[in-house]
């Protein structure tokens, strides 16, 4: 029954949870064979009951009602283990409450059958049942629990059933025959589409909000059908709450029983830590403490009053024929509980189980003390006698509970217990697990080795694999609509299609997917020649690791073209035929420039360690780390010392600042900021001294950013975050022009560590799973982030007009025919903005003659106006294009 | 409409017990034996509380439904089968009752009783069975009825005579049988009628007014 050792990748952790539906060993049939004949008994007694009627029981006159009722609401109030806690722990952003949800709202459901169950036993005409329906009479409280009792199992069941569909959906696609059809009908179609999500998530939400009053009013319903009586001891209008703070109470303890077994029982230890216990244990507690508030509350008013028949049945609870029940009921519910819960040391996974246990025992026997000493001490003292349930009802009872313990394992071998989907991947766990280092690339990159051997050197090792996706126009945006771009069947190629929506023109491009290609380029145009990346060789021209463009893809084009005549002169003089670039290898060239500069900075600015040591004492990080303080929360850091990117610390700092926080909190730590450069220092402190060689570095692979702007949608950061405008509200527009994303990557990953905190509770609030990565995420993300800048481009094209006019009209037109160059509207492949820049460059050699014949400066570009320009230009011949065509 | 009630004057009855084995005759009401009376399963519609019973007046008392005016027991009934009509009766539907027992914990005089199983009586009982009144299921609840098929039986003769219902024509069992004449059965909302003048009387009292029953069954106090 074991489950396999946990895989080692995030995916395969799933298998750990998946594992018991596809296996049944031995204990389980045992169990359940042990079970069902339980259930089997229990089948029996019913049948004889019903034979004979409800004489089989011992109940009689004035004890009408005995173990069914008190079962009924017995289980009606364990019912609320589920659905409302697992709602209210939804609502409050409880984050630990994320395996345990599912286990508790399968209690639920299952509870309520054998709650309504019981009802059912109960009744002498069972067979007439329907009259409940068929003749409603509105004033009776049984009605009220009719009416509550379903709507509440039929929310309960929606609510068990929405979260499940993802699980469904994953089973399926797991699967074969019968089963295959099994979940492929429950899935519904479930593809996990946004929209879908979506929608899931709202609903969810909203059943989440929906089935609080619910829950409360059933409980509530349940407790008037006493309270509305003018019974002594039942006539209480605390009895509402009453019932609802016991029924939570009692709901809490059976979910905890719950979680140890199947924690146990299925090898899910990695899943429910000791911290779930804890939390529960605490809430237990706190429920103890106000179930004893409404207990002392109901008895003494009840014992201050003297009313001769309260006082009755309150003297036959506390002294008479009831007072080892009574008694036992304060012990089980609240001395052993509160005595095991209120200690720390005590308050573990075995110590809560025994308060669980407690608790639900006591909990019956509290039921049990309600319903029975109030009818056996009546009113009218004509009769009375000593209920002892007879055999029927004491084997029905364990019936309904060996079905429940039945039907619960049934569950488990058909769905995972624990929602796969809202356990994001606990990757911070990966920091100590080697398959998480497994992710980790190496690069070797000795000083002093010149970029001539460098570029080819990345390349061949796939380094450079950097997908530059560039996001702009609205419909690109996250793949749901693709404009009927000039580039259709090229998706590889730049596109753009000018919107008409504002002054500013978006323009739409998007890189190759290659950028080594661009590598290749860099080395076969004569690039190299000229330029270094990064190297300490002195070139001619300028080192373009070291530059920093801080502008978009436009502008690293506008660059390109300014330098060309000076280029070209220099080329002359060195005897490299001045290269031509088709609009793909420009596409190329700027994607890996940017590529490259994306993953040097980190090289070109180093941190500094000992201000990272600064700042590691500085923000209380000493407080929980230390290296070889075993006393301390956190883990040692030193297993980072000089073997780990940047990025994959970045990762392990995001994916475990939920739990840190918890415990930061908990010991009164501000959350730590990083400013400026801190970031990287603090990194560069935690990889500082190893041993090892100080010129190896670990890399991520560059991340994709094309991947990382899928997970910025499945990771639903475009649920806040819009990108240029376009996605979700709330969090900052990470597109917004002037918005500086291009620095370190360690100053990015400060910026998200930042705001993690506030993040965490707007995804809370919004419902939205916490965000968590693994490396080659992380690495994906940034790398989307970085681009996103640098890929968004507007231009106006009525400034671009005015440039066209003032640097371009001398020799060009559009629309107006040949003058010294050719006229614009009629070349091809002027349909992207890529493409422009390419054409510009290779006419540049031309160009560049003929302004000298004519003694004309070469117009440059100012940041900017590459854009403006080439949103002029596309404009002006998407309108001229008709027309031409005619 | 005919408002029916019952008074009781304590003064006159013996605590014969007549009343009681009248009514069980008289409605079918199924036979107990001791040990179904200590289970807890007495069947009867009608029995006389001790006077030593804490609570109790005092006096011998007999106690059947009281047919409350605003009775506990039918607003809590799920299913209606449990209803006051427009006589001032509390009536009981037999077909209808589900048997949940809802009603007979609702009732503070815990005059309603429940058919744990099958009624049964001895052989030598089952000719002397009253043809007028239906023999309940188990798992139903039943009650006193005043003797609701007597006053179905009294009005149609008084139909068939073409006279209206004069007072003598419908008399519960228990009024009948009473060798003290300690109880009196009529309308009382006839100002003229005998019951009318004994419920103002100043020995008069309803058990367990205080709970807003408004109890038709009126007790008649010991005289001084």
């Amino acid at each position: 029954m074991d489950a396999p050792l946990p895989a080692s990748t995030a995916d395969a952790s799933h298998d750990e949870i998946i594992a018991p539906i596809f296996t049944i060993g031995r204990s389980f049939r045992l169990w359940a064979m042990a079970l069902a004949a339980v259930v089997g008994w229990a089948l029996f007694a019913w049948t004889w009951q019903l034979t004979h009627g409800l004489g089989a029981t011992n109940l009689g006159r004035p004890v009408y009602w005995g173990l069914y009722i008190t079962n009924f609401v017995f289980f009606v109030g364990v019912s609320h283990a589920g659905t409302l806690i697992s709602a209210i722990l939804r609502i409050v952003q409880a984050e630990w409450r994320r395996p345990i949800t599912r286990m508790a709202e399968v209690i639920t459901v299952l509870v309520l059958f054998f709650g309504v169950g019981n009802v059912l036993l109960d009744l002498g005409r069972p067979d007439r049942a329907l009259n409940v329906i068929l003749h409603p009479h509105l004033r009776s409280p049984l009605i009220w629990d009719v009416s509550s009792i379903t709507v509440y199992l039929m929310c309960s069941s929606i609510y068990l059933y929405l979260p499940l569909i993802p699980d469904i959906a994953l089973l399926r696609d797991r699967t074969t025959g019968w089963r295959h059809v099994f979940y492929g009908r429950l899935a519904n179609g479930w593809t996990g589409a946004p929209h879908q999500w979506h929608r899931l998530e709202k609903t969810i939400s909203i059943m989440a909000i929906g089935v609080i009053p619910v829950a409360v009013s059933v409980h509530t319903v349940v407790s008037w059908v006493f309270g509305m009586t003018i019974q002594p001891m039942w006539h209480s209008s605390i009895f509402g709450p009453y019932f609802v703070v016991g029924a939570i109470f009692s709901g809490i303890a059976a979910i905890i029983t719950a979680m140890v077994v199947v924690r146990k029982v299925y090898g899910l230890e990695r899943y429910l830590q000791p911290v779930h216990f804890n939390n529960l244990g605490l809430l237990l507690l706190v429920m103890a403490c106000l179930w004893l508030y409404f207990t002392f509350a109901e008895y003494l008013t009840t014992w201050y009053a003297q009313e001769p028949n309260e006082l009755n049945v309150f003297n036959a609870k506390l002294f008479g024929p009831f007072a080892p029940l009574f008694w036992a009921m304060l012990v089980f519910c609240f001395i052993v509980p509160f005595t095991i819960l209120a200690n720390n040391r005590t308050r573990t996974i075995a110590g809560t189980l025994i308060a669980s246990i407690s608790v639900n025992i006591g909990m019956w026997l509290e039921r049990f003390t309600i319903v029975v000493p109030s009818l056996s001490n009546p009113r009218a003292p004509v009769h009375t006698f000593v209920y002892k349930p007879s055999w029927v009802e004491w084997s029905l009872m364990a019936g309904c509970f060996a079905a429940f313990a039945l039907l619960y394992m049934g569950f488990t071998k058909l769905f995972p217990i624990i929602s796969i989907w809202e356990l994001s991947a606990e990757t911070s766990e990966a920091a100590g697990d080697p398959a998480g280092a497994a992710t980790v690339g190496r690069l070797h990159l000795p000083p002093g080795h010149g970029p001539a051997r460098t570029v080819p050197g990345l390349a061949r090792t796939t380094l450079g694999v950097v997908l530059i996706l560039v996001v702009g126009g609205s419909a690109v945006a996250f793949g749901q609509t693709r404009p009927a771009a000039p580039a259709v069947g090229r998706p590889d190629r730049a596109s753009a299609q000018p919107s008409r929506t504002g002054r500013d023109i978006t323009l739409s491009i998007e890189l190759p997917d290659n950028p080594t290609t661009g590598a290749l380029l860099f080395v076969e145009k004569g690039c190299v020649r000229c330029h270094a990346l990064a190297g300490n060789a002195t070139r001619v021209g300028p080192d373009l690791g070291r530059l920093h463009f801080r502008g978009t893809v436009m502008d690293l084009a506008g660059s390109f073209w300014n330098h060309a005549p000076v280029m070209r002169e220099k080329m002359l003089d060195m005897k490299i035929q001045p290269p031509t670039l088709t609009s793909r290898e420009m596409a190329d060239l700027v994607a890996f420039l940017t590529a490259y500069r994306y993953y040097l900075t980190e090289v070109g600015q180093p941190g500094n360690p000992a201000a990272g040591k600064a700042v590691f004492a500085g923000k209380g990080c000493t407080r929980c780390h230390g290296a070889g303080a075993w006393d301390k929360p956190g883990p040692d850091l030193s297993r980072y010392k000089g073997r780990f990117s940047s990025i994959f610390l970045a990762q392990v700092m995001w994916n475990h600042g939920a739990e840190m926080a918890t415990v930061m909190r908990g010991q009164g730590i501000a959350w730590p900021k990083f400013e400026g450069r801190e970031m990287g220092d603090l990194l560069a402190f935690l990889q500082a001294g190893s041993g090892g060689a100080t010129d190896e570095r670990v890399y991520f692979e560059p991340g994709s950013p094309r991947r990382g702007r899928e997970l910025f949608a499945s990771k639903r950061c475009d649920q806040c975050h819009a990108v240029a405008g376009i996605g979700g509200h709330g969090g900052p527009d990470l597109g917004r022009r002037g918005r500086e994303f291009v620095g370190s990557i360690s100053s990015l990953a400060g910026l998200m560590w930042n705001h993690s905190q506030g993040m965490t509770a707007e995804l809370a609030r919004r419902n939205i799973p916490r965000v968590s990565f693994s490396g080659q995420e992380m690495a994906d993300i940034l790398a989307y982030l970085y681009f996103v800048n640098y890929a968004t481009v507007s231009g106006n094209p009525d400034r671009g007009g005015e440039l066209f006019i003032k640097k371009c009209s001398p020799c060009h037109s559009i629309g107006g025919g040949k003058r010294i160059g050719p006229d614009l509207s009629t070349i091809t492949d002027l349909d992207e903005p890529i493409a422009i820049i390419a054409a510009m460059w290779d006419h540049a050699p031309k160009m560049d003659q003929e302004l000298r014949s004519r003694n004309l400066p070469w117009p440059r570009f100012e940041p900017g106006e590459a854009a403006d320009l080439t949103a002029f230009v596309l404009s002006r011949r998407s309108q001229a294009a008709p027309t031409a065509a005619r | 409409m005919s408002r029916w009630g019952l008074v009781i004057d304590l003064d006159r009855c013996t605590a014969c017990q007549a009343c009681v084995v009248a009514c069980k005759h008289e409605n079918n009401v199924s036979f107990s034996t001791p040990t179904t009376t200590k289970a807890g399963r007495l069947m009867t519609w009608i029995q006389l509380v001790a006077a030593d019973a804490p609570g109790a007046t005092g006096t011998a008392m007999p106690l059947m439904c009281q047919h409350c005016d605003r009775p506990p027991c039918t607003d809590v009934c799920p299913t209606s089968a449990t209803y006051l009509n427009p006589e001032g009766i509390v009536a009981q539907v037999y077909p209808r009752c589900i048997g949940c027992r809802y009603c007979t914990n609702a009732c503070p005089y815990a005059v309603k009783v429940f058919n744990w199983t099958t009624p049964e009586w001895p052989d030598a009982m089952t000719p002397m069975m009253n043809p007028d009144v239906s023999v309940r299921p188990k798992g139903v609840v039943e009650k006193c009825t005043f003797c609701h098929h007597r006053l179905m039986a009294a009005r149609e003769r008084a139909r068939a005579e073409g006279r209206d219902l004069a007072p003598e024509d419908y008399v519960p069992a228990c009024v009948q049988t009473c060798p003290g004449e300690a109880m009196v059965f009529g309308d009382l909302d006839d100002p003229h009628s005998e019951v009318a003048a004994l419920a103002a009387s100043a020995r008069a009292f309803r058990w367990m007014e205080e709970l807003g029953t408004k109890p038709k069954v009126i007790y008649l106090r010991e005289g001084e």
